[in-house]
């Protein structure tokens, strides 16, 4: 089962993203406080991190640099979804390696399908193992 | 021409003096021997008269009278000597050598006596000079005696002072051409100075008078004088009114100077060669160095920024593009902001004339922050609404998902759409009301406010909220509470803000405390819960704008307006609003507001 992260200090983003992802099949948990989220990293080692930027405490860009630089070599997929579309944001996510951007409001359901889309390769390709 | 001239004035004068004091000198040598003689004829004929007139006879033997008298006189000018008797025969006479005597008709009765006349001498018609006198005897005239003298010729008298003459006229005419040389040297000088002013007062456009050569001189040298005075008193004229607008231009360049330290902006002149030549007191407050120890030194040694320093340089040598600018931090002021512009100075009278460059530094710390300030407002107004929006479309989608056919979810999502919806209109009021405020555009509605019901109300409207979460308001009033001015609305906004916080913030199943106390002055609303609390070094900062508590976001969903709303509400009424915290246990907000007593104390004191 693909396990996915979401870092959120919105409760009912999380609820709406549970909701939506656990009938699919996904196992997924979550941090409100993203400065717990490196240690839910390392503990629940998920696929695919999605993370707000706009948080108290600890920003998504921060989590996101403090990722890269203590695993380097990661496997998981980054998804950060911000309400300021702005250049800014859009720039340091595609510098990331394996990091993508996606717009609020967010849509559960394109989210689902790009999560989808996402595992299907290695999906057929463990059927084909 | 003029010496010549002179020279030949100065030798007719010497002439005519000379023949003056000659003639003269012959008029008198003439009287005197007149006189002489007369003297000496009178005198010796009144002798001779006075003989007895037998002496007077020649007589063998005896000398005769006339030739010893002709012989005593042998000096003088006496010619000859006769002896008449009545009838005019000649008894006796004597001569000088070569001397005839005059005939002369014989003077008779009265006439017969002493007198003179002249008469002429008959060989050289030389004048002669007769004195006669009558000889008695026995009473009886008996003859007449005649003496004649020579009378001198004013030529001959002249003739015969020829070389006393000479004499006379030799050292004048010696001395007139020493006269005409010392004079010429003399007046040498004169003419040299005569010269030396015809220019000047040729530059005056004065003509001399063309006159004699010293009158001339004089002439010129009054106008000389004259014009010299003119010119002083014009130079005089032009010293006051130059030392008058030098007491002007030193007074409008002190004021020109004053107003350029006066200016809320560094300034700094350049000249092309990149020196400067004015920099005003500002500087050591934008760029840290001294205005008087950069003056005359090129500015890009002396300025300790390397950026600034390069700045200016280009400005020098590029004779600095129209409002070039660069930005910058001065040293060891990182959150400063400090703006440089350029440019280029051009003679008012001659724009095509460069005169340097200006370089004004301005301090953008507050625009910078205004702008930072602005741009944040706008990234966090955009949160705050999309952040709603975003939990709007996720549960209106899942709401046309599968998952919506639970009547649970159902249920869920309506509350939670609900929730979303409340939250952003409390945003927009919230951020029209901070508008309204921060624009000065509220005109407080003050009205006499019963405690008891605007307190009352606000729990009220908290209550639901509160219920939700399991969270007990409690109210803690004083059985009486005197009344206040306020305006209901802003107060009403605050206090909510206030006990809606409380709630968000506390754990389900908590308690909050809405309290009220009075003192002589002023009513103390309290608000206290037994929610997350706040970090200490955070508590300065929750009245600011957007500032959200660090463990705000794990709890619940503030925008952070509501207590900087709150808090500027208060302010307005000339209240305060301050807030105790500790973490984990709870916080707890006051709201201090003047009684209405004191407010009308405290306008009538205005």
């Amino acid at each position: 089962m693909k396990r996915i992260l979401i870092v959120d200090d919105e409760p009912q983003v999380i609820r709406v993203l549970k909701l939506s992802l656990r009938p699919r099949g996904y196992e997924v948990q979550s941090v409100s406080d993203p400065r717990e989220a490196m240690d839910k990293l390392r503990g629940f080692a998920p696929d695919v991190l999605i993370t707000d930027i706009q948080m108290p405490g600890l920003s998504g860009r921060e989590l996101c640099e403090r990722i890269h630089a203590e695993m380097p070599e990661r496997g998981f997929l980054i998804m950060v979804m911000t309400s300021m579309s702005s250049r800014d944001n859009s720039e340091w996510v595609s510098r990331l390696p394996n990091a993508e951007f996606m717009e609020k409001p967010l849509s559960p359901r394109g989210l689902a399908a790009r999560l989808d889309e996402y595992f299907a390769p290695a999906a057929a390709g463990a059927i084909g193992a | 021409m003029k010496t010549e001239r002179l020279g030949l004035l100065l030798i007719g004068a010497a002439l005519l003096v000379t023949a003056l004091v000659l003639g003269l000198w012959f008029d008198r040598q003439a009287a005197v021997q007149r006189t002489h003689i007369r003297n000496q004829g009178v005198s010796l004929v009144r002798v001779l008269s006075g003989l007895p007139y037998d002496q007077l006879l020649p007589k063998p033997g005896r000398p005769n009278m006339l030739q010893t008298v002709l012989q005593m006189n042998r000096d003088s000018d006496l010619g000859y000597g006769v002896f008449v008797d009545a009838r005019g025969a000649t008894l006796s006479e004597v001569t000088t050598a070569g001397t005839l005597i005059p005939a002369a008709p014989q003077a008779a009765g009265a006439a017969a006596w002493f007198g003179e006349r002249p008469l002429k001498s008959p060989g050289d018609a030389r004048a002669i000079r007769e004195f006669y006198g009558p000889v008695l005897d026995n009473g009886e005239i008996a003859g007449t005696i005649r003496l004649g003298y020579f009378e001198s010729s004013p030529a001959a008298i002249a003739l015969g002072q020829l070389s006393f003459a000479a004499m006379l006229a030799l050292p004048v005419f010696l001395l007139a051409p020493l006269f005409h040389f010392l004079m010429k040297r003399e007046i040498r000088p004169l003419r040299e100075l005569g010269e030396r002013l015809q220019p000047l007062l040729a530059a005056d456009q004065v003509e001399p008078p063309v006159l004699g050569d010293l009158r001339d001189l004089v002439a010129r040298f009054a106008i000389f004088i004259e014009t010299t005075h003119a010119r002083m008193r014009d130079i005089e004229a032009q010293r006051f009114t130059a030392q008058t607008s030098n007491h002007m231009l030193t007074y409008r360049h002190e004021k020109i100077e004053s107003v350029l330290h006066a200016l809320p902006e560094a300034l700094m002149v350049l000249d092309d060669e990149g020196v400067v030549t004015f920099a005003n007191a500002k500087l050591k407050v934008l760029l840290g160095v001294e205005s008087e120890a950069i003056l005359g030194h090129a500015a890009r040694d002396a300025v300790p920024l390397p950026e600034v320093a390069a700045f200016l340089a280009g400005c020098a040598s590029t004779q600095a593009l129209r409002g070039d600018a660069l930005e910058f931090s001065p040293a060891g002021d990182p959150g400063r902001s400090v703006a440089a512009s350029a440019y280029p100075l051009f003679c008012p009278r001659n724009p095509g004339s460069a005169l340097g460059t200006l370089v004004v530094l301005r301090d953008v710390t507050a625009d910078s922050l205004a702008r930072q300030a602005g741009a944040e407002f706008v990234s966090h107004v955009s949160h705050e609404l999309k952040s709603p929006l975003n939990v709007l479309k996720m549960y209106s989608e899942m709401l046309l998902e599968d998952a919506g056919e639970t009547r649970e979810l159902r249920v869920e999502a309506v509350n939670v759409i609900g929730d979303q919806v409340g939250r952003m209109a409390e945003l927009i009021d919230n951020l029209l009301n901070v508008s309204r405020i921060e624009q000065g555009s509220v005109n407080l509605d003050r009205q006499r406010v019963r405690l008891h019901d605007l307190l009352q109300d606000a729990v009220s409207n908290a209550a639901a909220g509160a219920a939700q979460k399991g969270i007990e308001i409690r109210m803690k009033l004083p059985q009486e509470l005197s009344p206040v001015l306020l305006d209901k609305n802003l107060s009403r906004i605050a206090i909510g803000n206030l006990l809606g916080n409380a709630v968000k913030y506390s754990r389900p199943g908590g308690k909050v405390t809405l309290s009220a106390e009075e003192s002589d002055a002023q009513v103390a609303i309290r608000v206290r819960d037994s929610g997350i609390g706040i970090e200490r070094d955070e508590l300065p900062r929750v009245f600011e704008k957007f500032f959200r508590a660090t463990n705000a976001g794990t709890a619940a969903s503030g925008h952070g307006l509501g207590l900087y709303l709150a808090r500027q509400i208060a302010e307005l009424h000339q209240g305060s609003l301050s807030a105790t915290s500790e973490l984990g246990q709870g916080s707890e907000f006051t709201l201090l507001l003047r009684k209405c007593d004191a407010m009308a104390q405290a306008t009538a004191g205005l």
